[in-house]
């Protein structure tokens, strides 16, 4: 999924940033599902943050090497895995 | 039942509705205990009811929410200029339209159409709608309604929340039998107080008493082999309790409300994971835990 349909996507959710982690609620069609939260690492909530001011998956992998104890290669696969992840949320609750 | 042509005013929760109609109205049993002297209450919600379906207006707005049980469309909220439109179906006669409303924005003014029995009395409140009103205190005042028993020992209240078949029946019951007092085993509202949080049943098809306590923790209840308890913290404890309360999100801001409401609650009510064998173990196993 391209960096502007995630950012699109986030209007489809209702959020809120608990400790370090972020719930997530899908709005599917104005109503809420419960039973399909999900809930952001530290790391994923970072970067869900991020998505708005972001215009690439390079951009999201620089600002997660700036703020966390990773290196480029775990930078990449920890953004890598959460947009995958994302995705599939995403999609199963288009 | 209970029948007068004065206003009512039902305390639910603490919380003032105000029913009041064009002719006789009449509550069903499980609201009459909750009538209270409401001359100098504040009213959190005012329902206003009027004689006669074919006076009621109609709306052409698309559906923004509808709610269903196994028999059909139990209501549907429609969009509308002049605020929140609400077809309420009958659950007996599926598809039978029952009460129409009008909701203002804030939530706080109901104006419902339905038709009188045949001793021309009006039920406002017929089921669903009492619920979905009493829902929507949950709306505009600090609470939340829950799916789940509660019990209290002096005055200190314990919820037992899940799904179906979680054991929040049997939960109370034995509870019950080790001499705490019932609030409700199936409906409640959690209230935010100025210190700490407080939990009330609310009115059911059959006549009880108002109960409430003081709210000293939540646990998420199953069934299992052997008991077990784990404390829930941030997300997790938020995400369990949500998934169990009851709540209609056709709004996103409605969510994050209730969202706000229950990160702020788990500041100061603990909330627990419970495994459980249904007998009278599991009661000193919460005890002994001090949870």
């Amino acid at each position: 999924m391209e960096m502007e349909a995630l950012k699109q996507t986030k209007e489809r959710f209702a959020e809120r940033k608990v400790g370090n982690e972020t719930i997530l609620v899908p709005l599917s069609g104005n109503v809420a599902d419960l039973n399909e939260m999900y809930t952001l690492n530290e790391v994923g909530s970072f970067i869900w943050e991020k998505l708005d001011s972001m215009d690439s998956i390079d951009e999201v992998v620089v600002s997660v090497l700036n703020e966390f104890d990773v290196d480029k290669h775990e930078a990449e696969q920890d953004v890598n895995t959460f947009l995958q992840e994302l995705s599939q949320f995403i999609s199963k609750h288009r | 039942m209970t029948s007068t042509e004065k206003p009512i005013h039902l305390r639910i929760a603490g919380f003032v509705i105000s029913l009041q109609a064009d002719g006789a109205v009449y509550i069903d049993d499980g609201y009459a205990p909750f009538v209270v002297d409401g001359s100098s209450s504040e009213i959190s919600i005012a329902v206003t009811c009027s004689s006669g379906l074919e006076h009621a207006p109609t709306c052409s707005g698309r559906p923004l929410y509808e709610a269903s049980d196994e028999n059909g469309k139990l209501w549907e909220i429609l969009e509308s200029d002049d605020g929140m439109f609400i077809n309420v179906y009958s659950p007996e006669a599926p598809y039978a339209l029952q009460q129409v409303c009008l909701v203002s924005e804030d939530h706080r003014s109901w104006q419902v159409w339905c038709n009188p029995n045949e001793n021309r009395l009006l039920n406002s409140l017929a089921y669903p709608l009492g619920p979905l009103i009493m829902y929507h205190l949950t709306l505009i005042e600090d609470c939340m309604m829950i799916h789940a028993s509660g019990v209290a020992v002096h005055g200190r209240g314990k919820i037992f929340t899940g799904v179906s078949g979680k054991g929040k029946t049997t939960m109370a019951r034995l509870w019950f039998q080790s001499g705490a007092e019932v609030l409700n085993d199936d409906r409640l509202i959690i209230r935010k107080e100025t210190i700490g949080y407080s939990v009330h049943n609310t009115p059911m098809f059959y006549a009880d008493e108002p109960r409430s306590a003081q709210l000293d923790a939540i646990h998420v209840i199953h069934h299992a082999k052997q008991n077990s308890l784990r404390k829930l913290d941030g997300a997790e404890a938020v995400s369990a309790v949500l998934a169990n309360c009851i709540q209609h999100g056709y709004r996103k801001e409605t969510i994050d409300r209730h969202l706000a409401f229950l990160t702020e609650m788990i500041e100061s009510v603990p909330v627990y994971e419970v495994g459980f064998v249904p007998d009278a173990s599991i009661v000193a196993h919460i005890q002994d835990a001090g949870s």
